[in-house]
Order: structure tokens, then C-alpha cells, then sequence
């Protein structure tokens, strides 16, 4: 008897197949993620989905501010830009939300409220802007407890700005009192700018004194563009916006959870601003050298570093003894701060998180290498003439944590740190 | 056959028309009809000349070809120098002119070319010993301080160095004064200077018109009472704006531009101005291309401060002349308490001068020529007439918080003579005066 035959085998229907592939897709993603964290965490670079969200806006957001009204986002509701900033007859630049902020301060100043308040002017650079940000409570709060203070409410008159470096601040301050404003004290936050970008200025057929050529640049071409301007812009706004959508959709989709996804959107939005940064690069160096602006260029100088930090380092200690004088004429407290900063040697030893996220430029590594030392000493001179200046270049000398987040930046850690050696200083030299 | 004359004899008529042939062989042909014409046209320009000089003489406005000429380069010198860097014309090398073009600065808002040599050069020089040797004077403020350095240099410096206290030292004057400045360009150019390394020994500021007449300006005009003044700047910062009116009328104003520059140098070449009759002519037609630019540069600063631009704007204002006059006064006596304080505290000797102005009432009787040459814009007229008083006030309240404040507004009280050439410019005898009582002002406050 012939044996049965053998049952057909039973094989998969394509459907079946499908369906099984879909089911297994997210198996192997989890794996995959699984994989590549237990690899991360082996090397020692353990993941974190906070830290991955809060680079990719800190990526997208330093883009959005880098580019200037020209081409930058108008921001949005409840949001405010320092990316909108437009030629100013005395500061150079300035960010759009000045003309209220000076015109609505101006009126606080005609205001008998004004006079009961405690009312504080600080100016200085970014690093001045996100200690406003981030320690403006540290320092209000430390301003408080002071009997001398009492019951006046300390009210913050702040204007730092990404990119001012001296003359800016002394023409700033000069300014706001010649519209009216009365502050009882100004505290002026800088250092890192005056000789990095001095130095950037120095290199590229620009002033050391003038303002930032990478801020300011672009306000004084006059819109007469030429076909290799107009590349650049376009690569600088292509990045500028690929960022800025790939930021919102990480964020809207909560890619970053995913530490394989998380990484890649990472890596991608590093690519656009290396890729801005490129551009940016090349457009000033375009600038420099194709057209002869006087406007740009400023007096004759010597471009050596030698010479430009002699030059920069006499700006910043003429502009802080003309501040305190201004402000001495009228009573007004002054304090002069000179922030740390990463590549001043000795400052701070450095995580390696820091190292990697600690790259410049030649220009800025140099001129803050060579330049900090002299600042420090030209700094006791200050102090020597009667200025109240207070040297916060070694406040993280002892501080292993990670406290920056670029070449110069802090992080909100670092911020309070500097605000409260700040308000110390503020203190002990108060009439 | 040949027919042989009759003879007849001669009636009257026959001698009367012989007479007359005669007489027309004699007349004159057309060419030395032409001739004399031409031999007797110098002779009646020479007679027009003398009678137009006579005419003049009589009225009082006697004609010199000299002062002709220099207002007719000063007219279409300073036409040529008024549209900021794209427009004006490069300084003749034959003349060694500086070059007083504009370019947008930052912290000054503008500035004119020479003072990029003249910042680099007097860097150099405050590095020297020379330096430490001589008595160093920077002077700013806007044209009439440029003039007084022009004019009355010399007996500024002359006048210093009587002074025994400066009698071994060189005096030398740094003049950075600026047709159009207004605090607080005078501050912001002294503290930049200073932060360059200069070292002078002694800031005089001279000033007040400017910081009222151009304030008023430019909140009339759209524009923030503290900021450079509108005409001086707005077309440096007003690029992207070429739209075909805007572009109309710098067209209009190029046109007149070049024909003032034109008609100055024919006239200059071809030696016009030796003429009272072709010197007046020259000089009415470029006062007449004068109006032209003027107009057609109202016209454009209108159009362009019509435009929304942040830089042109400034803060928000309330722009009636009440709050435009506190304003301005404000800052001009902020900006010289600043002033004073920042040179106080490197051992430098400061003094304010309120300069006098003409449409200041009961500063000075005008002579008729002045008040010929004194039309100005209701706009500076009125800033002027309320506004002196108020800088007056505020000059009493500098001098007594301890700034060597010196007001000069009076010094033309009881003057007669022309001083004036126009609504706030003087000639070499007001500088005259001017220097002698800065001079005076500046010792007595010396320590």
C-alpha cells in the first residue's frame, strides 16, 4: 500500500510573512537600542534622553541666534529673539528688543517707583546675558539680605549682549543715562570677548576696538550682495532651518528617548552647524577681502597678536575706568567683573565632556591664552586707580563637574556660581 | 558804331542823386559794422562793469573778487562734501584737501574719512616723548568748533601759551570737531580715543545748536533726538531703500552736485570772479543749484525716514517739541557731566563752551547782511528760541556740580559788525572773538 503522501508542508502566506516582519520590527529596534546603549555604557558614554534633548535645542538655538535680522526667525509668541539685531549709531549693533526695553525702562526712570526701588544695570556679553538667565535669583536674592538694602526691591535693569565686548558696554551705560535712566549700581561682566574677538576682528581686516565683525558684518555690507555672499547666505539659512526643524521634530516625535535615534538626530544637527559654521566662516572671510570698508576696517592697526591684545587689553581697562567714572559722578556703585573662561589655563580642570565640547578657533584660543594674564594684572591696576574690580577667572579652579557647555559658555550650575561670587564682591565694595 | 554820350546840362536833382551815390560808396560794410561792435563790446562791458561796481559801492555791498571766489569754493565745497561716501566727489589732489567724505562708524555713527589717519596717526604720536613734552588740546564738538579751529587756531594757540603756566610747553591742538556732530558723539569720540591710547592734556567741547536745532530735526523727521543727526547719516544706514523715487532724487541731487562742482571750477578757471557782474552771475546760479540739491535732499530724507528701519528710528519718543527740547537738553548735560567725570579721572582739564547762535533772541543785533543769510527751518528756529534758555539753566546746574562750564552764548551781545555768514556759522572776526573768550575761560579754570 502506497504510503499516504506527505502533507503538504505548511508554509507561510505572504501576508503571514508580512505581518510577522512588522511584529518583529520593533523587537529588533528594541534590541538594536538595547545593543547600542549596553555598547554606550560599556565605553563608558552612558546615554541620557535629557542631555540629548537639551543639546539639540541648545544646537538649534545658538543657530537661530547667530544669523542676523537679515535672514533670522522672527521669534515666536512669548518668545524672546536676540537673533534680531540691527545697526545702532553708538553700540554698533544691537538686539531689536532694545528700542522697547530702553524706551520702557527710560519711562520706570521717570517713575517715583523708580526711586524707592534698588535698581541694577548689568552689561556685559553672552556669558553676562545667561547669568541674567539662569542666577538672576542668586544675586537678587544675595542683594536682599544686605541691611544697606533692606526693604528696596531690587529691580534688574539688564542689557548684555551676545557678542558686545568694550566699547559697547561704557557707550551702553553713557547712553542710558543721557535717556534718563538713574541706576543705583552697574555691574559690568567681561573678559573673553574683548581679546577673542579682538582677535577674530584683527584677523579678518577689522579694528580690534570695533564691534565683533562676526555680529556686525553682516549690518554693514549695505545689502549689495554678490553671487558669492548670496551662496553663503542661503548654505548659513539652509542650516540655520534644517536645525531648527529637526530640533522640533526630535522633540515633537520624543526621538530622543531613543538612544539610536536620539544620536542620530544628535549627529545630524552637529553636521548642519559645522556646515553653518563653515559657511559663516568663509562669508566673513569673503567680506574681509573683497571690499575695502572703511566703515569695516577702522584706524591702521598692527594685526600681530602681540599688538592686537595690547590694544584690546588697553580697551577694556579705558572703557572700565571711563564706566567708573561716569557712574562715580553720579553716585552710582560700579562693579567690574572679569568672567572665567575655558581655555584661560589653570581655570578650571576639565571633564572630558567639556574637552569635547571645548573647540575654537585659533584666534580665541590664542588670544585667551596669552591674554587672561595680562587682564588679570592690568586688572589690579584697575583696582589700584579706584575701580571695584573683582577677578572671577579662577572661581572654577577647583571644580571638577561639568560647568561649561562650549568654549565659553556655563551652564546654569556655573551661572550661580559666578553670580554669587559676584553679588560677594558687589557687597563688600558697597558704600 | 560806337553812340557817343550827349551832353545835357545838369539840373539839381542830377547833383542831389550823384551826391547820394557818392555818399553810399562811403557807408560802412556789414564786416566793420561787425568790427566795431566787437571793439566797442569790451567798452560797454568795462562801462556796465564800473556801473554795477559803482551801483554796489553805493549800497554798501562793495564787490571783491577775493571773498566772491572763496564763497563760491565754500558753496560748492560744501555741496560736494554733503552726500555722505557714495555720492561725494574725491577731494583734487592739487589742493591737498583732507577727505571729508563720511562712512557709517560704530560707535560714532559717522565719521569723516581723515579721521582714520588722523586716529592712527595721533596713536603714534601720544606714544612719543614729543607727547609728554607738549601741551595736547583735543577740541570737539560740530562746525563751529571746526571753524574756530580753522579760523582762530593760531590765536588759540598763541593765547595759551601767553599763559605762564604753559609758556615752555609746544600747545598742540587735535581738532576732531565734525560738521553735524551732537552729543553724544563728542562723548562716545573722546572716551574711543581714549581707549586708543591718546593721552591729551586738556578736552574743550564746544557745542549747544547742533544738540537742539538737529535734535529737533530729527524727531520731526521720524528719527530719536539722541541720535546722529538725520541729514548727516540717514544716507549711510539708509541702503535698500532705492525704490524709483528714492532713486529720483539722488539723481536730482548727483545733478546739482556736479553742476556745482562744474560751475566752481570754470568760474575759478576762466578767472569769472575778477568780474562783479559774471561773479555775482556765477554766484546766484550756485546758490540756485544750492536750492536744487537742498530741495531735492529734503525730499529724500523725507522718502527714506518715511521707511520703518529700527536703526533710523531709535526708542520710542513723544515728539512734541516740550519732550524733544527736555530730551536734548538732557543730553547734552548728561553727556558733559560724562565728559567731565571720564577726563577727571585721568588728570585731564575739561571745558564746555555754549557756543553763541544767531537765532538765540538778544544774542545779537543783526546787521542786515546777517539777517539776509539767516533763514533757516522753523524746526532749528524754534529749538533754538526755547532751547537756548534751557541750556543756559543747565549750564548754571553743570558749573555748580563742579564742571568747568563756560557759557559764551552773549559774547556777541554787543556786537554791530557782520559776524554771521549764515543761521550759526561765524566769520574770522566772531571766531576771533570766540577764541579770545575761550581762551580766557579755559585759563581762569586751568589748575
Amino acid at each position: 500500500m502506497p504510503s499516504p503522501p506527505p502533507a503538504p508542508r505548511r508554509t507561510w502566506s505572504f501576508r503571514r510573512k508580512l505581518a510577522l516582519q512588522f511584529l518583529l520590527l520593533p523587537v529588533l529596534l528594541v534590541s538594536i537600542e538595547l545593543f547600542y546603549r549596553g555598547w554606550q555604557g560599556a565605553n563608558g558614554e552612558t546615554y541620557r534622553s535629557d542631555e540629548a534633548l537639551a543639546s539639540m535645542q541648545r544646537i538649534a538655538a545658538s543657530l537661530d541666534g547667530s544669523l542676523d535680522s537679515a535672514t533670522a526667525e522672527k521669534p515666536r509668541e512669548g518668545e524672546v529673539s536676540l537673533a534680531e539685531v540691527f545697526l545702532h549709531p553708538f553700540l554698533g549693533f544691537a538686539p531689536e528688543n532694545f528700542r522697547v526695553q530702553l524706551a520702557s525702562d527710560a519711562a520706570y526712570f521717570r517713575r517715583p517707583v523708580a526711586e524707592k526701588n534698588y535698581d541694577l544695570m548689568i552689561v556685559g556679553g553672552s556669558v553676562a546675558a545667561r547669568m541674567c538667565q539662569t542666577a538672576t535669583m542668586t544675586l537678587v536674592e544675595s542683594l536682599h539680605a544686605d541691611p544697606r538694602i533692606g526693604d528696596r526691591r531690587v529691580q534688574p535693569i539688564f542689557y548684555p549682549t551676545g557678542g558686545y565686548k568694550q566699547p559697547q558696554q561704557l557707550n551702553l551705560v553713557a547712553y542710558a543715562l543721557n535717556l534718563g535712566f538713574e541706576p543705583d549700581a552697574v555691574i559690568n561682566i567681561d573678559g573673553f570677548n574683548e581679546l577673542a574677538l579682538s582677535n577674530y576682528n584683527a584677523r579678518h581686516a577689522s579694528h580690534p576696538m570695533h564691534p565683533s565683525l562676526g555680529h556686525w558684518g553682516h549690518l554693514i555690507q549695505g545689502g549689495a550682495l554678490d553671487r558669492e555672499s548670496i551662496d553663503f547666505l542661503v548654505g548659513m539659512r539652509q542650516a540655520q532651518r534644517g536645525a531648527r526643524q529637526l530640533a522640533d521634530l526630535a522633540q515633537g516625535w520624543g526621538l530622543q528617548r531613543s538612544a539610536v535615534l536620539g544620536r542620530f538626530a544628535l549627529s545630524r544637527l552637529e553636521r548642519l552647524q559645522e556646515q553653518y559654521a563653515s559657511d559663516y566662516e568663509r562669508y566673513v572671510v569673503h567680506l574681509s577681502t573683497t571690499r575695502e570698508n572703511p566703515t569695516r576696517r577702522g584706524p591702521d592697526y598692527a594685526a600681530d597678536l602681540k599688538h592686537v591684545l595690547a590694544a584690546a587689553v588697553r580697551n577694556w581697562k579705558e572703557s572700565s575706568r571711563s564706566l567708573s567714572a561716569l557712574c562715580a559722578a553720579r553716585g552710582i556703585h560700579y562693579v567690574h567683573a572679569l568672567q572665567p573662561t575655558l581655555f584661560d589655563e589653570g581655570s578650571k580642570p576639565l571633564t572630558e565632556a567639556e574637552i569635547a565640547t571645548g573647540k575654537a578657533q585659533d584666534g580665541w584660543v590664542e588670544a585667551v591664552r596669552e591674554g587672561y594674564p595680562r587682564l588679570r594684572k592690568t586688572g589690579e591696576r584697575l583696582r589700584a586707580k579706584g575701580v571695584n574690580f573683582v577677578d572671577c577667572s579662577m572661581l572654577f579652579a577647583d571644580v571638577k563637574e561639568d560647568l561649561y557647555v562650549d568654549a565659553c559658555h556655563f551652564n546654569e550650575a556655573g551661572s550661580r556660581l559666578l553670580a554669587s561670587e559676584i553679588s560677594k564682591a558687589f557687597l563688600a565694595s558697597m558704600p | 558804331m560806337s553812340r557817343l554820350p550827349t551832353s545835357a546840362p545838369e539840373t539839381a536833382a542830377d547833383v542831389r542823386g550823384r551826391a547820394l551815390a557818392a555818399g553810399a560808396q562811403r557807408r560802412w560794410s556789414l564786416a566793420r559794422k561787425l568790427a566795431l561792435q566787437c571793439a566797442l563790446l569790451p567798452a560797454l562791458f568795462l562801462a556796465l562793469e564800473l556801473g554795477y561796481r559803482g551801483w554796489q559801492r553805493f549800497e554798501g555791498h562793495p564787490y571783491r573778487g577775493s571773498e566772491a571766489l572763496a564763497e563760491i569754493r565754500r558753496v560748492a565745497g560744501a555741496l560736494s562734501d554733503h552726500l555722505a561716501g557714495a555720492g561725494a566727489e574725491h577731494p583734487r589732489p592739487e589742493r591737498e584737501e583732507p577727505d571729508a567724505r563720511t562712512f557709517l562708524h560704530p560707535f560714532l555713527g559717522f565719521a569723516v574719512e581723515y579721521f582714520q589717519d588722523s586716529f592712527a596717526k595721533d596713536v603714534a604720536y601720544f606714544e612719543s616723548d614729543a607727547a609728554k613734552a607738549n601741551f595736547d588740546v583735543l577740541i570737539v564738538g560740530g562746525s563751529v568748533a571746526g571753524g574756530l579751529c580753522e579760523n582762530a587756531g593760531m590765536a588759540l594757540v598763541e593765547g595759551l601759551r601767553a599763559d605762564p603756566r604753559l609758556r615752555e610747553r609746544m600747545v598742540r591742538l587735535h581738532m576732531y570737531a565734525t560738521g553735524g556732530f551732537k552729543q553724544p558723539q563728542q562723548l562716545n569720540l573722546v572716551s574711543y580715543v581714549l581707549a586708543l591710547g591718546m593721552k591729551p592734556d586738556a578736552v574743550v567741547e564746544v557745542d549747544g545748536f547742533n544738540e537742539l536745532a538737529l535734535s529737533n530735526y530729527n524727531a520731526l523727521h521720524g528719527s530719536h533726538p539722541l541720535h546722529p543727526s538725520l541729514s548727516h547719516w540717514l544716507h549711510l544706514v539708509g541702503n535698500g531703500q532705492f525704490d524709483r523715487e528714492g532713486l529720483d532724487r539722488l539723481i536730482a541731487m548727483r545733478r546739482a552736485q556736479r553742476d556745482a562742482a562744474a560751475l566752481a571750477e570754470r568760474t575759478e578757471r576762466l578767472g569769472l570772479h575778477a568780474s562783479a557782474i559774471l561773479g555775482r552771475w556765477s554766484l546766484s546760479r550756485l546758490h540756485r543749484v544750492r536750492r536744487d540739491y537742498t530741495g531735492a535732499y529734503q525730499a529724500y530724507v523725507e522718502h527714506m525716514a518715511s521707511s520703518e528701519n529700527a536703526t533710523l528710528r531709535g526708542p520710542s519718543y513723544e515728539p512734541s517739541l516740550e519732550n524733544v527740547l527736555e530730551l536734548a537738553v538732557r543730553n547734552w548735560s548728561e553727556s558733559s557731566r560724562s565728559l567731565a567725570a571720564i577726563c577727571e579721572a585721568r588728570g585731564i582739564h575739561y571745558l564746555h563752551v555754549l557756543q553763541p547762535t544767531l537765532h538765540d533772541a538778544g544774542s545779537k543785533p543783526l546787521s542786515e547782511a546777517e539777517l539776509e543769510t539767516s533763514a533757516a527751518q522753523d524746526g532749528w528756529i524754534e529749538a533754538v528760541r526755547d532751547g537756548y534758555p534751557r541750556l543756559r539753566e543747565a549750564g548754571e546746574e553743570l558749573h555748580r556740580q563742579g564742571v568747568h562750564f563756560v557759557d559764551a552764548s552773549r559774547i556777541f551781545a554787543g556786537v554791530r559788525e557782520d559776524l554771521y555768514f549764515d543761521a550759526c556759522h561765524f566769520n574770522a572776526a566772531g571766531h576771533a572773538l570766540f577764541a579770545r573768550e575761550i581762551c580766557g575761560a579755559f585759563l581762569a579754570s586751568l589748575p
